[in-house]
């Protein structure tokens, strides 16, 4: 099982990363990304389950990678989770248009990241 | 890392298990450790020298590592807070009452903090004594005197209150305050509900659990709850008062209008048939109870008594003294318009009325010749002027006054007027006053223009006007 956290801030992805390390005792992959390239090959060749994807990030934005994963590749089992920041208008018809499973907003609930994982993941809560 | 490592050195963690280098090279004897914080991480195993320049960047690399742990783990403790206010506010923000307030806070203090027992106190006023909001936590076998510390009687409470700042009470019974004689408590953990400068109460939570204690953390997360918890309550607390105002706002606006309508019967009573006369009469208070009064009375011998005036004061008060001389003036057997006032003034002054009353009484026959008396009221019109009287005290200020009668002739093209001084102090929106040089010829006028005239001009007070012409017209 695999988890894929993506986002061009190092200290948000070390906070995804440190929210979600109690799930690798029970055998899951964290693995990262920096921009929305790196996470499009990322998820061509790891195939995560589970994508926390940040919408505003350079090259290719969080909307982009989603519609390429979910309507392109047709990976629509991948579970993708857009990361907005709080305050910032999130654009629901968009969201939903490119297949986006939910969206959470940063300052992310810790808790409710990990409920959130293990519930995709099919982990004991 | 791996680049730099020099031919022969491999890294093996604490158990010896390979992790980078030279894997070939013998790991039986024990290389340099790798220390961070007192604890072994892991060895270099290789010439000493190389060795040991790998370890100390390791630990440096460990130390940095672990900072931004540290680092991390304080930023999403913040998260947490973050969340928790939000969802706590979300939580109360609907909430009007103040119990509904409490139990919510108390439910999400306990998901949060381990405790068995747990209250919210509240101060409804500054000066008001505590009352229990909310609690949970079972009451053991009979002696529910045991549980004190959580109730309003609490001294704790009380010093919490009074100083204003959070605490924790680990091994109850060496503190004065926390009088456990049943031991029931191990720890206790309270936090002040302030909202802005006040404090409207007191969240504690006490744990029965042997061996029980908070921590700093806990105090922490209380002061969030408690910060949330108070805003609501302060908004609870000023809601419930706005009904409260709102209801006694509504129930008095009914019973005003209730004294509106006696006061309308009375005084609509108070003109009685005037065979010989034609009399006109126009109320028009300035809220719903007036201080203005009339009364008319025919005597036997065809002449005709009439009597207008005004009562200090405002509302139902105002009303009620209104009902009392209209009352008065029923049971009066004099016709003489001095004598009418004197026994008024000893009836007013008798009801210990605070306030005074100004009043003029007129009575005229039917051949046109009138006396009257003036108690401090504007005096009668008569085609157009003012008819001179002297100043004399209102009623209900002295005892045993006497009124002088002034005397003269209604002639039958002419009109009597008599009218309250809501008509001269008539004021528009500039501020300007009706005044007195506009009464002369205003009198002129019919009682409903004269009324009408000051009312459109600007009404602040209760406008009576009443108007005597010899004859039926």
């Amino acid at each position: 099982m695999k988890i894929l956290i993506v986002d061009d801030e190092p200290h948000l992805r070390t906070l995804i990363q440190q929210t979600l390390e109690e799930l690798e005792d029970e055998g899951v992959d964290l693995i990262t990304a920096t921009n929305g390239e790196e996470a499009l090959e990322t998820i061509r060749s790891e195939e995560p389950n589970l994508v926390f994807l940040d919408v505003m990030m350079p090259k290719k934005n969080g909307f982009d990678v989603c519609d390429t994963v979910k309507n392109e590749l047709g990976l629509k089992n991948i579970h993708i989770v857009l990361l907005t920041a709080k305050g910032q208008e999130f654009d629901r018809h968009r969201g939903q248009e490119v297949g986006a499973d939910m969206y959470m907003t940063k300052p992310f609930d810790p808790d409710a990241l990990v409920a959130k994982a293990r519930s995709v993941l099919g982990l004991p809560a | 890392m791996r680049d730099h490592l020099a031919p022969g050195t491999c890294i093996v963690d604490a158990a010896g298990k390979y992790l980078l280098g030279d894997a070939a090279i013998s790991r039986e004897h024990e290389g340099i450790p790798i220390l961070h914080d007192g604890v072994t991480l892991g060895y270099v195993i290789g010439s000493p020298a190389h060795a040991a320049s790998v370890a100390q960047v390791l630990q440096h690399l460990a130390a940095r590592d672990s900072e931004n742990r540290a680092l991390a783990a304080e930023v999403l403790h913040l998260y947490r807070e973050i969340h928790l206010i939000e969802e706590l506010s979300e939580q109360l923000a609907p909430l009007l009452n103040v119990e509904a307030v409490a139990h919510s806070a108390l439910e999400q203090a306990r998901r949060l903090i381990t405790a068995t027992h747990g209250s919210i106190l509240v101060l409804e006023k500054a000066d008001s004594p505590l009352s229990s909001a909310a609690s949970f936590g079972e009451t053991c076998g009979t002696d529910s005197s045991q549980f004190v510390l959580l109730t309003p009687a609490s001294p704790l409470a009380a010093s919490i209150i009074g100083r204003g700042i959070g605490e924790i009470v680990n091994g109850c019974g060496a503190d004065p305050r926390v009088h456990d004689p049943s031991c029931v408590f191990h720890a206790l953990i309270c936090a002040p509900l302030r909202a802005g400068q006040r404090t409207v109460g007191v969240i504690m939570l006490g744990s029965s659990v042997e061996d029980a204690s908070y921590s700093a953390a806990d105090l922490k997360l209380l002061n969030t709850i408690a910060l949330q918890t108070a805003s609501a309550i302060e908004n609870s607390l000023l809601c419930t008062e706005m009904v409260e105002t709102a209801r006694e706002r509504t129930a008095y606006a009914a019973e005003l209008q209730a004294a509106s309508s006696v006061q309308q019967l009375l005084l609509a009573s108070a003109s009685r048939p005037t065979p010989g006369f034609t009399v006109d009469s126009v109320y028009l208070p300035a809220s719903e109870v007036g201080g203005d009064f009339f009364f008319v009375s025919p005597a036997s011998d065809g002449s005709l008594t009439a009597i207008l005036g005004d009562v200090s004061g405002k509302g139902l008060t105002a009303a009620m003294r209104v009902a009392m001389i209209l009352g008065a003036l029923r049971r009066e057997t004099s016709h003489n318009p001095a004598d009418i006032l004197a026994s008024l003034n000893n009836v007013l002054i008798a009801q210990g009325q605070l306030g005074f009353t100004t009043a003029c009484c007129v009575r005229i026959s039917l051949d046109g010749n009138f006396t009257f008396a003036n108690a401090g009221h504007i005096a009668p019109f008569i085609s157009g002027r003012e008819i001179d009287s002297p100043s004399s005290l209102p009623l209900g200020i002295e005892k045993d006054q006497s009124y002088e009668l002034i005397y003269g002739t209604l002639r039958p093209d002419e009109r009597l007027v008599l009218l309250s001084d809501g008509v001269p102090e008539a004021r528009s929106e500039s501020g300007e006053l009706f005044g007195f040089d506009r009464l002369d010829p205003l009198s002129c006028l019919t009682a409903n223009e004269i009324a009408h005239t000051a009312k459109l001009f600007g009404q602040e007070d209760d406008i009576t006007v009443l108007t005597i012409v010899i004859g039926q017209h």
